[in-house]
């Protein structure tokens, strides 16, 4: 049977994953995904303890959870240099293409660090 | 719900509802162009008068206990005593920084004040809710007011701050079965023992240290240095710490002896490391505030640390020294900024003791108190800081902070050096703007006022903070 206890633990893990991710990598994306796996590992704990304890107030705060993991990511997103102007393109989409005047974009390469 | 927003009628929570309400009405007014000069006075009046306001309620014994999603107290009186006088004093150098510049963003002001309701819920929270809102609120304010190349950095630190808070306060919440902070401190032993409530402290406690290091991410910005308004840079690293020492403190009765050593040994290391950062012979203007910043959060973890023994008392005359002492070291980086360009390092403010020898002195009395000498605030806060940690039998804390603390006699008398030089003749200083001076001299004559009556100023924190 899964208890609460299990959720718990898995909502460390994913955590535990977002740190991992946040100290590993620099992309601006993966950063959003590293941010919103700390705030989902938390929103899927209250959660499942809401449910246990049958508490509304828990309920509220979860949605109060929600609403700080989209705000943080729309900020990571919006804050720094633009990625609309050329300045930054994050991911390095266009990895196999050859860049401009023949700068190689091989993988590895022209990776956008903060 | 009735409950939840009863407190919301407490006399009390007016400071809060008077610079929520300036907030809105700054923002409101953006949409016209409002002259950026009258935010930063709108701004400054209403943090004076919800400062006043919230002295008078707690003096005339208005202030109440109220269990829902804020509560007021005299703890809370005194933070917002802090915060707004912060916020004043930011609106004031942002007045004296502004003199140079066309026009400045009237936002920033309205962020501002944002930044300071939300450090004030913070100290009134009651109830998870709050505690995670108040947070945010400042976090997200901070972000925009600490500068474009830092806001990334800012928003994933903060944010991973929230997250640790928000999953430790659940974690609680499994042990406890409540969101409010009241039961959640006064849980049962057995329960605050336990794997689940042990490792909800831990995340708490990371959390919550967090904002005392991201404190000193204004004064980082390597690329920029000075990018983004003085004020809001000054405001940030002020604010941030304030705000942790107010969830930490709020949340005093949850942590264990294991929690409050390593808030101690947190501490002590900061205290050590930041002073060597300010010391070393090539560190920059933005290192030295870096350093001193970090160093004097880790003076209020010891305090914290210290709140069983000695009350609140202890925690907040250091608040309140240091907050005097960086104050005008801020208001020196306004002045200096205008007179001939911003300081990077502290070869800049060569001569200024000979052309502006009242904001050099109000400086360096503000420099002697960091350095501990008594009778000023910073001294007496020491020996008080001293006697606590010796008190709560961790005196072995002092072995780094001790010589932490000493490390600043060698930026004065670095600083007394550069400072009397004659400034070479391709060289000038202009007049300095008299707002900023006017701070620095306040902050200085405020060092001293509370360092000649230290134990009185003490003694009036303790009674204040002892109004339920």
């Amino acid at each position: 049977m899964i208890t609460p206890v299990h959720y718990v633990l898995l909502s460390v893990i994913l955590f535990t994953i977002g740190l991992v991710i946040l100290v590993a990598r620099r992309e601006r994306y993966v950063l959003v995904v590293g941010t919103q796996l700390l705030f989902q590992a938390a929103l899927l704990a209250l959660a499942a303890l809401t449910h246990w304890f049958q508490d509304w107030n828990g309920a509220v705060a979860a949605l109060v959870v929600i609403a700080l993991g989209a705000v943080t990511g729309g900020i990571i997103i919006a804050a720094g240099p633009g990625i609309w102007d050329g300045s930054e393109q994050d991911l390095n989409l266009t990895a196999h293409q050859p860049g401009p005047l023949g700068t190689p974009h091989g993988p590895g390469e022209d990776r956008n660090y903060l | 719900v009735t409950a939840a927003l009863g407190p919301l009628g407490a006399p009390s929570l007016i400071p809060l509802l008077v610079l929520a309400g300036t907030t809105i009405g700054i923002l409101l007014c953006d949409l016209w162009n409002i002259p950026w000069r009258l935010a930063a006075w709108v701004s400054l009046t209403s943090q004076v008068i919800a400062a006043v306001l919230a002295l008078i309620v707690m003096v005339s014994g208005q202030g109440r206990v109220v269990q829902g999603l804020l509560r007021a107290d005299g703890i809370s009186a005194l933070f917002t005593l802090f915060f707004c006088s912060v916020g004043t004093a930011a609106a004031f150098l942002g007045l004296g920084s502004g003199r140079d510049v066309p026009s400045q963003d009237v936002g920033s002001y309205a962020l501002a004040l944002l930044a300071i309701c939300g450090a004030l819920i913070v100290a009134q929270a009651a109830h998870m809710l709050s505690l995670a809102i108040g947070l945010a609120v400042v976090y997200v304010t901070t972000s925009a007011l600490v500068g474009p190349s830092m806001a990334r950095q800012h928003t994933i630190a903060q944010g991973v701050s929230v997250a640790c808070v928000a999953l430790g306060l659940t974690l609680l919440y499994g042990a406890a079965g409540t969101l409010d902070l009241g039961p959640l401190a006064n849980q049962p032993t057995d329960q605050a023992t336990n794997t689940l409530a042990a490792l909800g402290r831990g995340l708490l406690l990371g959390g919550l240290i967090a904002p005392l290091a991201t404190a000193i991410s204004a004064p980082q910005d390597r690329k920029a240095p000075w990018e983004a308004d003085l004020q809001g840079q000054y405001l940030v690293s002020l604010v941030l710490p304030g705000t942790a020492c107010a969830a930490l403190g709020r949340l005093q009765p949850i942590w264990t002896d294991q929690d409050l050593l390593i808030l101690t040994i947190v501490g002590a290391l900061s205290i050590g490391l930041g002073n060597l950062i300010a010391v070393r012979p090539v560190a920059s203007a933005r290192e030295i505030l870096l350093g001193v910043t970090f160093a004097q959060s880790g003076t209020f973890c010891l305090a914290l640390a210290a709140i069983p023994q000695t009350g609140w008392q202890v925690l907040f005359y250091v608040i309140l020294a240091s907050g005097m002492s960086l104050t005008s070291l801020w208001a020196l980086v306004v002045c200096a900024r205008r007179g001939r360009a911003y300081p990077s390092n502290l070869g800049d403010l060569i001569g200024l003791g000979r052309h502006h020898p009242w904001l050099a002195g109000a400086t360096t009395l503000c420099l002697l108190s960091l350095g501990g000498v008594p009778p000023l605030a910073g001294g007496m806060g020491t020996l008080a800081l001293l006697r606590a940690v010796v008190s709560a039998e961790r005196g072995w804390a002092l072995a780094p902070a001790i010589p932490g603390i000493l490390m600043v006699w060698l930026l004065i008398g670095r600083w007394s050096q550069v400072m009397w030089k004659k400034l070479p003749p391709d060289l000038e200083w202009r007049p300095a703007p008299p707002e900023a001076v006017a701070v620095a001299l306040i902050a200085a004559g405020g060092t001293v006022f509370a360092g000649i009556w230290a134990y009185a100023s003490m003694d009036w924190i303790a009674s204040l903070a002892a109004v339920p």
